[in-house]
């Protein structure tokens, strides 16, 4: 009973914890380098020890939103839209992992 | 007020397996204005705010991987004063889920409860990611050569 809504409180719980030290990382880093032209900012993706990171920030964190916004969802829509946002909100998390986890994994590792 | 909560209690009993309605957190009309309260509405807004500037960082990513044109429009329009705003918003937003989430996880351990406590951790958060945002944007400024 109430399996489902108790996991995805885990489960958010537990991308959270991951996401902070990440998103520290992310602050600091993308801070130390903002409007740097773009072959320093192509280097500093391609490398491995940033590029880890980078891809794991978005993998966890679009893991992270789409819970997010499935509760807010859920909270305000009762119409027959829901199933259509629900929907919505699992093609936005894959696109984004997709295009940017993506882009930077083939960047440091092809 | 209450025949707007109950029937969204049975709008959840359609999806509920376990045939009880699941339990629903109080629309944020029905609420007094408290900093707890302003620290909750704002750390899910912030979320919402997030997941649309995930948009934009997919897109930044997917230029510095792959194409140059992109990566130097986007940089200029984040340079610019109305891209500067938008950044400063979304460290904003960033920090203030960042400080909101770390708070909530104490919450989770059945720590802070204490009503003085939550209304003082919860203005320490605003006041925090207010600060933060500045320090960061100044920082992120000056190495950008902009002050």
């Amino acid at each position: 009973m109430s399996s489902k809504g108790t996991s995805k409180f885990k489960a958010q719980r537990f991308s959270a914890i991951v996401l902070i030290p990440l998103v520290m990382w992310f602050l600091f880093s993308l801070l130390s380098r903002v409007g740097a032209p773009y072959l320093d900012m192509k280097n500093w993706l391609a490398h491995p020890l940033n590029a880890i990171p980078m891809a794991l920030l978005i993998i966890v964190g679009a893991f992270h939103m789409r819970i997010g916004m499935s509760e807010i969802i859920e909270d305000y829509i009762h119409s027959g839209l829901r199933p259509v946002l629900l929907l919505l909100n699992w093609v936005f998390a894959i696109g984004v992992v997709l295009v940017a986890a993506g882009s930077v994994i083939t960047l440091a590792f092809t | 007020m209450t025949t707007d909560i109950s029937s969204q209690n049975k709008d959840r009993s359609q999806i509920s397996s376990s045939g009880k309605p699941p339990i629903l957190s109080p629309h944020l009309q029905v609420w007094k204005f408290t900093v707890t309260m302003a620290s909750s509405i704002t750390h899910r807004a912030c979320g919402a705010a997030l997941y649309a500037g995930t948009a934009i960082l997919a897109i930044w990513l997917y230029a510095t991987a792959n194409n140059p044109g992109l990566y130097n429009l986007i940089s200029d329009f984040l340079g610019s004063p109305l891209g500067i705003l938008l950044l400063a918003g979304y460290v904003w937003a960033l920090y203030f889920h960042l400080f909101k989430g770390i708070l909530h996880l104490v919450w989770d351990s059945g720590r802070a409860f204490e009503f003085e406590v939550a209304k003082r951790l919860s203005f320490m958060i605003f006041l925090g990611a207010t600060l933060m945002m500045l320090v960061t944007v100044l920082v992120g400024l000056s190495i950008a050569g902009i002050l």
